[in-house]
């Protein structure tokens, strides 16, 4: 087993899978639920893997995928690169406090065929074994709404 | 027994499965080394491909470096690659699949205050059968597009 290099000592809460569900909505769509898993991985490097998939309640069809690094930037500062396949990339960053940290969008990327998405805001809080987030974007057309919130219980560390 | 491959997936079915293999490193501002590497591309029934990629030093397999995205076939050949680097940089890349050969070239990139600087990165990937072979050139950290990468990788038999 890889050591956790001394940098991510300060993320090291955030490593195993994540199961759980969530609600999404946004002002241009019809509210829903989804079901979640989230792992968060080391290669004994100076970053985290992380990769998230979403998938409907009724049916098991995929919603989402994501998937990125995350690692320390400046001292109590996040940053995480992330690959959507809706053809964006996201650059984020933000504070970290604890076992709560916060990732504003500081780029968003689009394909010419991706979707409209201009700025995400993400917020994490973990207490123990449970972890709470709660997600807002921006699109070309709606300005900062809601449109994610879910709890997950960590399954396998 | 998975989704069935997505219709859409058909001009990029030839990546699917896990590539490993070495390839050699050059690049004016470093010293040349070597690396190990595997790579796999995988479908969950939608029309992407999952993408991953790590690579290792051959003398100590310390981690080198690491890429997760995916790749989005277009129509007329078009391919669109969306992924993450772990050095603070996340990086669409757009070409052209022809065959079993794949261009691709830099069309946005995006950095964290943190990130290495790297203006454009190029990509030329051919496979012959289970043989993966790719260059890669890099313009960053002020040098113009310059080689980077070249590597051979074979693709592993099924699990």
């Amino acid at each position: 087993m890889l050591a956790l290099d001394e940098s991510l000592r300060t993320l090291a809460f955030l490593l195993g899978t994540w199961r759980g569900e969530g609600r999404g909505e946004y002002p241009t769509i019809e509210p829903f639920l989804y079901e979640e898993e989230m792992w968060f991985e080391h290669v004994g490097d100076t970053f985290l893997l992380y990769e998230q998939a979403s998938w409907s309640p009724a049916d098991g069809g995929p919603i989402h995928f994501e998937r990125g690094f995350l690692r320390p930037g400046e001292p109590g500062r996040l940053e995480l690169t992330l690959a959507h396949p809706i053809g964006l990339t996201e650059i984020a960053e933000g504070t970290l406090d604890g076992t709560e940290f916060e990732l504003t969008s500081t780029g968003v990327g689009r394909t010419t065929t991706g979707l409209s998405t201009t700025a995400v805001i993400r917020r994490y809080r973990i207490d123990g074994d449970v972890m709470r987030y709660r997600t807002e974007m921006a699109t070309d057309e709606t300005p900062m709404a809601l449109h994610l919130e879910a709890e997950l219980h960590r399954v396998e560390r | 027994m998975g989704p069935a491959l997505h219709d859409d997936l058909r001009t990029l079915a030839f990546l699917l499965g896990t590539w490993r293999g070495e390839g050699k490193g050059e690049y004016p501002t470093i010293a040349p080394f070597a690396y190990g590497e595997e790579v796999r591309f995988w479908h969950v029934g939608k029309p992407f491909l999952a993408y991953s990629q790590r690579t290792w030093a051959l003398d100590d397999e310390r981690p080198l470096h690491a890429e997760m995205g995916y790749w989005r076939p277009q129509p007329n050949g078009g391919v669109e690659v969306i992924m993450a680097h772990p050095f603070g940089i996340a990086e669409i890349e757009i070409g052209a699949v022809t065959g079993q050969r794949v261009e691709l070239m830099t069309h946005v990139v995006e950095g964290a205050p943190t990130a290495k600087e790297v203006t454009r990165v190029e990509r030329s990937l051919h496979v012959t059968g289970d043989v993966l072979t790719y260059d890669l050139r890099m313009a960053a950290v002020g040098q113009p597009i310059t080689h980077h990468l070249q590597a051979e990788l074979l693709r592993k038999a099924d699990p």
